[in-house]
């Protein structure tokens, strides 16, 4: 049984203002369905308003879903009463992009940790200071730093503290959403490589928001690529890196600048920009920008199919079996 | 050509808690044509540099150094005369173009009043012009587009518009702050394309200030890399790549993901930046330099030239070692 199982998950917000009358509803996440296994990391990339932090949003039970379910250990997230929620609410943490917009500015760290260690009785009043001490340790801060307030670390360190909160009430699930995306590069690698510690120590599954692709690669088992509110790709990160199968994926790969400027390169750039999640949308969601869209592309929209083991794709042009039968000669 | 050059500029903000050491004593130069990376973490004076040779420090000072433009000292400029070179012949991108564009006003609007102030050309002229520009940066139906306020257009397509303005009196140098950090990866090579696409029209020098590696190694001709307020080095790009000098750029360099192998631990350059406020006596990297020796403690080191057009400061480099 999967930790976490999303199924045909929906969220439709509705309009309000100056764009009413057009259709009534931005369609943020559209039929999205993905599994995370426990001790693992499933990312989900995307462009920015792609939905992916809605769906976590969703996957927490922060937002109730227009339709679909959230299974977590087997429970469904929405049909609970409102202290299974709470009970289940604590093994699912999550940490955000900006760790200073979630921490309290008026409260150290160690009495933040401690709050949060008795509030929910995740161990005896006696040793709450000892385990505070020990989480700050894991996410490699040192004791001292518990009577500091987050205005005296750096963006790195508090991240950290971020880390160490989610952790602190033993969470199974961690929705980690653009976790590094705020950070300096020299910095960003402490923290992915604290995230990857954790998770062996503590057998932590992460669902992991980003839109860098190269942070994903190192972080994450499988991933998940979002456009317009649904799931073009899924598969294995390594796999999804060396032989992507929808465009849409292999253009956000070409698009990634290249740190060695001998292979600088020069094949054709995605033209366009993603639509708004707007009105009708008929069709396959990519195929405003899709270098090898057909008649059929434009009507009807592609499901989320298996074409090769574990490896989903939605594009009319990718068949099961034959991978390979779509190249740019037999397109247009 | 020899278009810009900046020798030994030093920019300071006197602040309560201390004087932040923004800019110190930098130096770099820029050829027609070329473009130029000048990359560093954020903090470390990228901006800064860029806004001092536009003199646009009203909060600090320019304490010393100076910037030649064609050569033509512009930090003793009257200032009216200062005016016309800044968004005339030197004009300035940033990442978040909103914050750039007046929000009353339609795009077409604040083109035009961009031309007809710097071209001294009757309206009319101005708006086919307009129009004209906008086509060129890439933006579909421009008439229709030149009708909208900024916030109804996308970053991509606000970014092009921002683009347009720069570039609608020819500047003979474009500075591009971080113009695509604020943008999806897909839009962002669109506007780098565009940006390559222009200079080669053109002939722009383009300074483009980032802290991705990446950008610049597709971008840019020569790289000047910024640590805290100084340049630690700076080379042609090829160079720099294949062969970093300062521990700093080789730690940046480290800190990349390996594109081809997946890791199973990230480089990392241990500790983090010094407070500007509050800076060391000896190298400003010290503290996290694998290769620190004693007198990194004591003296500053000095931007010096190691060959093939290199230049480094790090007492590893330095002639008396
Ligand atoms: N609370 C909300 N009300 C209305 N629209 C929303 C709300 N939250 C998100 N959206 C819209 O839903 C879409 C997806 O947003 P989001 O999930 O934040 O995307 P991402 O995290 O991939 O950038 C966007 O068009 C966004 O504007
Ligand atoms: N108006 C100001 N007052 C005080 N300090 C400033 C001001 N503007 C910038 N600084 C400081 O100058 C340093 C360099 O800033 P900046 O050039 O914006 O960095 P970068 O662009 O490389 O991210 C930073 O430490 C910043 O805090
Ligand atoms: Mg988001
Ligand atoms: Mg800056």
């Amino acid at each position: 049984m999967s930790l976490l199982s999303v199924n045909q998950l929906k969220k439709y917000f509705p309009l309000r203002g100056r764009f009413l009358g057009s259709s009534g509803y931005i369609r943020a996440v559209d039929g999205v369905s993905f599994k995370v296994n426990s001790g693992e990391t499933f990312a989900l990339v995307g462009e920015s308003g792609s939905g992916k932090t809605t769906v976590g949003f969703l996957v927490l039970g922060l937002l109730r879903p227009t339709e679909g379910e959230v299974y977590f250990k087997g429970e469904d997230l929405f049909n609970l009463r409102v202290e299974e929620m709470r009970r289940i609410r604590r093994s699912m943490q999550m940490v955000f992009q900006d760790p200073y917009g979630s921490l309290n500015p008026r409260q150290t760290v160690g009495g933040m940790l401690k709050e949060v260690l008795s509030f929910h009785h995740v161990v005896e009043p006696d040793l709450v200071e000892g385990r505070a001490e020990e989480i700050l340790r894991l996410v490699g801060l040192k004791p001292v730093c518990k009577s500091r307030y987050p205005h005296e670390f750096s963006g790195g360190e508090r991240q950290r503290i971020a880390i160490a909160r989610a952790i602190s009430l033993e969470p199974e699930l961690i929705v980690a959403d653009e976790p590094v995306s705020a950070l300096d590069v020299s910095i960003r690698g402490q923290i992915l490589n604290l995230l990857r510690e954790l998770q062996e120590k503590l057998n932590l599954a992460y669902l992991f928001i980003a839109h860098d692709l190269a942070v994903v690669r190192f972080i994450s088992q499988r991933v998940g690529v979002m456009y317009l509110g649904k799931l073009l790709e899924v598969a294995d990160t390594e796999k999804l890196f060396k032989k992507p199968l929808h465009p849409y994926t292999k253009a956000l790969l070409s698009a990634i600048p290249i740190p060695d400027p001998g292979r600088r390169k020069k094949e054709d750039l995605l033209s366009g920009e993603m639509p708004d999640a707007l009105g009708k949308l008929s069709g396959c969601r990519f195929s405003s920008r899709c270098p090898y869209v057909r008649e059929k592309c434009r009507r009807e929209e592609p499901p989320l199919v298996e074409v090769e083991e574990d490896h989903f794709a939605a594009c009319h042009l990718i068949k099961p079996q034959a991978v390979d039968s779509y190249s740019d000669s037999d397109s247009r | 050509m020899k278009v810009l050059e900046v020798r030994g500029l030093t920019t300071r903000f006197y602040t309560l808690e201390g004087v932040v050491k923004a800019v110190e004593n930098v130096s770099f130069e820029m050829w027609g044509g070329k473009t130029l990376g000048l990359v560093g973490e954020s903090g470390c004076g990228k901006t800064v540099t860029a806004l001092s040779i536009m003199r646009l420090i009203p909060q600090g000072e320019i304490v010393s150094g100076n910037v030649r433009y064609k050569g033509r000292e512009l930090l003793k400029l009257p200032e009216g005369e200062m005016r016309r070179i800044r968004g005339g012949e030197i004009a300035m991108i940033f990442q978040e173009p909103l914050l750039s564009l007046n929000p009353v006003f339609t795009i077409g609007n604040q083109i035009v009043e961009a031309i007809v102030v710097h071209k001294r050309t009757s309206r009319m002229e101005a708006e086919s012009f307009m129009i004209k520009l906008l086509e060129l940066v890439g933006i579909p139906s421009p008439r229709e587009m030149a009708g909208c306020y900024p916030h109804q257009l996308s970053g991509g397509m606000r970014q092009r518009v921002m683009i347009a303005m720069a570039i609608s009196t020819q500047p003979s140098v474009l500075i591009a702050d971080e113009p695509t950090t604020a943008l999806d990866v897909t839009i962002a090579s669109q506007i780098l394309e565009l940006m390559r696409e222009l200079q080669s029209k053109f002939k722009m020098s383009i300074l483009l200030i980032t802290h991705d590696l990446g950008v610049i190694a597709e971008m840019a001709d020569a790289v000047a890399v910024m640590y805290a307020g100084e340049i630690v080095e700076c080379a042609e790009v090829g160079h720099l790549f294949k062969k970093p000098l300062h521990p700093y750029t080789k730690g940046l360099l480290e800190c990349l993901p390996d594109p081809v192998r997946r890791e199973t631990y990230l480089k990392t350059i241990p500790g983090h930046v010094p407070d500007l406020r509050n800076l060391p006596s000896g190298c400003n990297f010290q503290d996290r330099c694998p290769y620190a020796i004693q007198v990194c403690k004591e003296a500053k080191p000095h931007l010096v030239d190691v060959g093939s057009g290199t230049f480094v400061s790090c007492h590893l480099y330095q002639e008396e070692l």
